[in-house]
């Protein structure tokens, strides 16, 4: 898969490539986020990663 | 209690994310841009709760109230320049289908806010549809806010102390 956006020379990555200091509130908001939302009990991990697969393959996300 | 305090006593920190992730959203993006988007993406999802909303941020930065009543005919409509067309065209292809977003559409953006700017617009888009379909889901109607105000999402950043 191409990316589609071109990062800056020198802009600070992910390991996968995304970019960190380009917006850096949402990006630190959805850290938060993922990281609440995986720690949450409540759905259970096998549940939570069939759901995970579902909507990566629903959104042809093959990463 | 509006229907988010309600369903947030359950899941206060999940809810606080959530709510945080907007406000930055908001935070970091053209507020007209990003009220023009937020209304579309209304539309599309038949989300009345939204529609009926107003960004004081947007209406500060002087977006007015016909603009906004076009906001379904943004295609056509002389009210809207060449810089707002390319952002809705990008937000609702994003919400329809993202993997049908070309290259035209990403670069047409990048015209007018450049790299790091589309950057932002997409994920402040992503975000706005996470909330909206979190909300339709929930049946969440009300909420307490505005969580576009200034500010907000650093208080809540500052708040959460993790």
């Amino acid at each position: 898969m191409t990316p589609k956006l071109t990062v800056p020379e020198g802009e600070p990555t992910t390991r996968s490539g995304r970019p960190t200091a380009m917006a850096p509130l949402v990006t630190e908001t959805r850290n938060r986020y993922r990281l609440t939302a995986t720690s949450m009990t409540g759905l259970d991990p096998v549940t939570t990663e069939v759901v995970r697969i579902r909507n990566a393959r629903y959104q042809q996300c093959f990463l | 209690m509006t229907d988010w305090e309600r369903l947030a006593a359950d899941a206060p920190e999940a809810f606080g994310d959530l709510s945080a992730m907007v406000s930055a959203a908001w935070a970091e993006c053209d507020p007209v841009l990003l009220e023009l988007v937020r209304l579309r993406i209304a539309t599309m999802l038949d989300n009345p709760a939204e529609l009926a909303r107003r960004s004081e941020r947007a209406a500060a930065a002087g977006l007015d109230e016909a603009t906004r009543d076009d906001v379904a005919r943004w295609a056509t409509s002389e009210r809207f320049d060449e810089r707002q067309r390319a952002c809705l065209a990008l937000a609702e292809q994003f919400v329809l289908d993202a993997n049908g977003v070309t290259q035209a559409g990403v670069d047409a953006v990048v015209a007018h806010l450049g790299a790091a700017g589309c950057y932002g617009f997409v994920e402040a888009v992503s975000v706005l549809e996470t909330f909206q379909r979190a909300c339709l889901t929930l049946s969440i109607a009300t909420y307490p806010g505005p969580v576009d105000r200034p500010g907000a999402a650093e208080e809540i950043l500052g708040t959460v102390g993790r």
